[in-house]
């Protein structure tokens, strides 16, 4: 039994190492441009990147707790068994729902873009979210949000955040229609409590494109912009924060 | 000893259960953070992009030649131009050009929301040399983007002015600049029953304006060789000594123009192929209009097209294996596209309407055309296998789309009836979006346009 024990931890172990994300922070780039270089060295520099590991931190909550928030219960990933991702979860958030605009039709046309991203999303993130069964707790008193409630909680978020952003994106300037081709760009911010944004990570796979593709770099750029001009996010519920400490956001700059 | 045994049986499960909590539940628990938000930010606000360009700072002793205000001046202008950029007041600006040597004070530029900065230095090199540095700034980000030094002679300021343009606008919108280029075009002055046509020359901004030919015969269709010393041009030369207008070439170091050969019939429209070896054309005889290719090095000419249909202006695909033209091989006139041998034509419009001066683009992925339909001229862009037509510029007479390097901006001419009766006829310059046309300024009427290549001298 105790050998059984063992083998099994001695499998599992290597799941919970350090996690690489598929994300590359552009803060290390800023850090290596020089001043007084030429504009062919600034090339050069930007190649040389550095791959940002993101290590799995341990939850605020204590384990097997149940947490205060209906809706910390829900995002939360209790039951996740550590195995390699068979395929890819198809990420479903009903934050989505929120701009009309966004279909499912159009997220099949950019899985292929957001490969390395979504891959990495699923060894990190539970599969599609299902409520959990309530786990017993005689401590907990307060009253559980339904699954409608925390839809709605969820989507005001969301609203806040896509309005707030939204009123700070410019498109680059461009002399061209590139509606034909694929240039949206990802990014993941950082957020504090208070809201004050603090870091900003470009996914890899809109970096290399940026790197491959001068047209598509202003893309890159301007959707940064918007995101450092906005600085912090006022209006989010503090309650919430879990939700929203951590935001990944698709900039699509022409609606297709 | 069963005590013992029990004991250390006892701590064996314990020491087990720890660990088994420690590496079983507590891996899933550090693995289990929420979920991101996910948020899709679909479309944005589309204005042109407000930058900052400071005065440079500069020597003392060049004070005078006010290259500190010129450069930045000429900078700005053709940002602007490009439609792409707005200059930010320079009253507002919180920093002085010598306050500007170092790295800004990011903030003090954010409180103008300058997207971009632009700051430079000029020095002295020689007693008639300058050196000019740039250095393009994020200020949202605040990262220095680009820096370039260059040095030439204080008289070729305007040229150092212009490739500085190009680097900020490669920079900031990832295409090809533009601004180290030249337009030839027709100058048209006179009546309207007299036209003086003349060949002129002028920087893309307009500045530097000359004329290439006195007037006294008449010029059409002048074309940019791809090595820029040379023009092909339609002309009546030669008409008052027996010859019948021909197709001329025309050198810009030296000033000398030569007929390019003696032909059966009358050749017009000419083009040079992209490396600048080949000249094609079409020559017309017996009644039809054929195109021909002529070596420029052995005059060996070569029809490519054969029939009695009206084959005309052709143009090279930028890798010189294609040619687009214009027929009316199937009734109405029509583009289509031949290998550079003449084989395999196929047509390429099919809209309602005739389609004419079909010109490729330098990135090949545009063949822009003038077209007549329901009694109006139109500039239309369609992709080399005829998808995607759409028309961006419209007018009473609008015609002779040319490409800037970087097949993202066209010119093109544009005839306007007065009220006098009298007709204007004016360059344009639009990008392909159709958002930005304006006017380039010429002085007298113009018509023609062809753009040249990127300044390689």
């Amino acid at each position: 039994m105790h050998l059984l024990i063992f083998v099994f931890i001695s499998i599992t172990l290597p799941e919970i190492k350090t996690k690489e994300i598929d994300y590359i922070s552009i803060e290390i780039i800023n850090e290596k441009v020089k001043e007084g270089k030429k504009e062919t060295k600034e090339v050069k520099e930007v190649k040389e990147v550095k791959k940002f590991k993101v290590k799995p931190s341990p939850p605020k909550q204590k384990p097997l707790a149940i947490p205060k928030k209906k809706i910390s219960v829900v995002t939360k990933k209790v039951n996740i068994t550590p195995k390699p991702p068979q395929k890819k979860p198809k990420i479903i958030s009903p934050k989505e729902k929120v701009e009309k605009k966004i279909d499912n039709s159009k997220d099949k046309n950019n899985d292929n873009l957001f490969d390395d991203m979504l891959k990495n999303l699923a060894e990190n993130q539970p599969k599609p979210i299902k409520p959990i069964k309530p786990i017993k707790n005689k401590t907990n008193t307060k009253p559980k949000k339904t699954k409608e409630e925390i839809k709605r909680t969820q989507k005001s978020i969301s609203n806040i955040v896509y309005k707030q952003i939204k009123e700070n994106y410019t498109l680059p300037p461009a002399p061209d229609l590139k509606v034909i081709n694929d240039i949206t760009v990802q990014l993941r911010i950082y957020v504090m409590p208070d809201g004050t944004i603090t870091k900003i990570i470009v996914s890899k796979s809109s970096l290399k494109k940026a790197q491959d593709d001068s047209t598509y770099l202003p893309f890159v750029e301007a959707a940064q912009r918007a995101i450092r001009k906005l600085g912090k996010f006022t209006k989010l519920p503090q309650e919430e924060y879990n939700s929203w400490k951590i935001i990944d956001i698709r900039f699509t700059p022409y609606e297709t | 000893m069963d005590k013992i045994k029990r004991l250390v049986l006892k701590l064996i499960i314990l020491i087990h259960i720890s660990f088994c909590y420690i590496f079983l539940v507590q891996p899933n628990i550090a693995l289990s953070q929420d979920e991101p938000l996910q948020i899709d930010i679909m479309g944005g606000k589309i204005q042109a992009m407000p930058i900052a360009i400071s005065y440079f700072s500069i020597e003392n002793n060049l004070k005078e030649l006010q290259l500190h205000n010129n450069i930045p001046n000429l900078i700005a202008n053709n940002l602007v131009n490009s439609g792409l950029f707005k200059l930010l007041n320079r009253d507002a600006y919180m920093q002085d050009p010598d306050q500007l040597n170092g790295r800004p004070k990011f903030r003090d530029w954010r409180i103008i929301d300058a997207q971009a900065l632009i700051t430079g230095k000029i020095t002295k090199k020689t007693n008639d040399k300058i050196n000019v540095t740039i250095e393009l700034w994020d200020v949202y980000g605040e990262k220095r983007m680009f820096g370039i030094s260059l040095s030439s002679k204080i008289k070729s300021w305007r040229r150092i002015a212009h490739i500085i343009s190009d680097k900020i606008y490669e920079r900031l919108t990832g295409e090809e600049g533009y601004f180290d280029t030249r337009i030839v075009y027709v100058s048209e002055s006179g009546s309207q029953k007299n036209k003086i046509k003349r060949l002129a020359i002028m920087d893309q901004d307009g500045s530097n304006h000359q004329y290439l030919t006195d007037g006294s015969s008449l010029v059409l269709t002048p074309r940019f060789s791809p090595n820029q010393q040379q023009i092909t041009f339609f002309s009546y030369h030669g008409i008052n000594r027996g010859l019948k207008p021909s197709v001329y070439l025309y050198n810009l170091f030296t000033g000398k123009m030569e007929i390019l050969g003696e032909f059966p019939g009358m050749s017009f429209a000419p083009r040079f192929s992209p490396n600048g070896s080949d000249l094609i054309m079409s020559l017309s005889q017996n009644g039809s209009t054929n195109i021909h290719i002529l070596n420029l090095k052995s005059k060996n000419i070569k029809q490519l097209t054969k029939g009695i249909a009206i084959d005309t202006s052709p143009s090279f695909s930028p890798d010189g294996e294609n040619i687009v033209f214009n027929s009316d091989r199937s009734g109405g006139q029509h583009l289509y596209i031949m290998k550079k041998n003449g084989k395999n034509p196929k047509r390429i419009s099919f809209g309602r309407g005739s389609y004419a001066t079909p010109v490729w683009s330098p990135r090949g992925d545009y063949i822009a055309f003038t077209k007549f339909t329901r009694g109006r001229f139109f500039i239309g862009l369609m992709h080399p296998d005829g998808s995607a037509e759409r028309l961006i510029a419209e007018g009473y007479l609008t015609e002779g789309p040319t490409w800037a390097p970087g097949g993202r901006v066209l010119s093109f001419f544009r005839q306007t009836p007065q009220n006098d009766g009298t007709m204007r006829t004016r360059l344009f310059v639009i990008d392909i979006t159709g958002n930005r046309e304006r006017e380039l300024i010429t002085p007298e009427d113009a018509s023609d346009p062809s753009w040249s290549p990127k300044n390689i001298n």
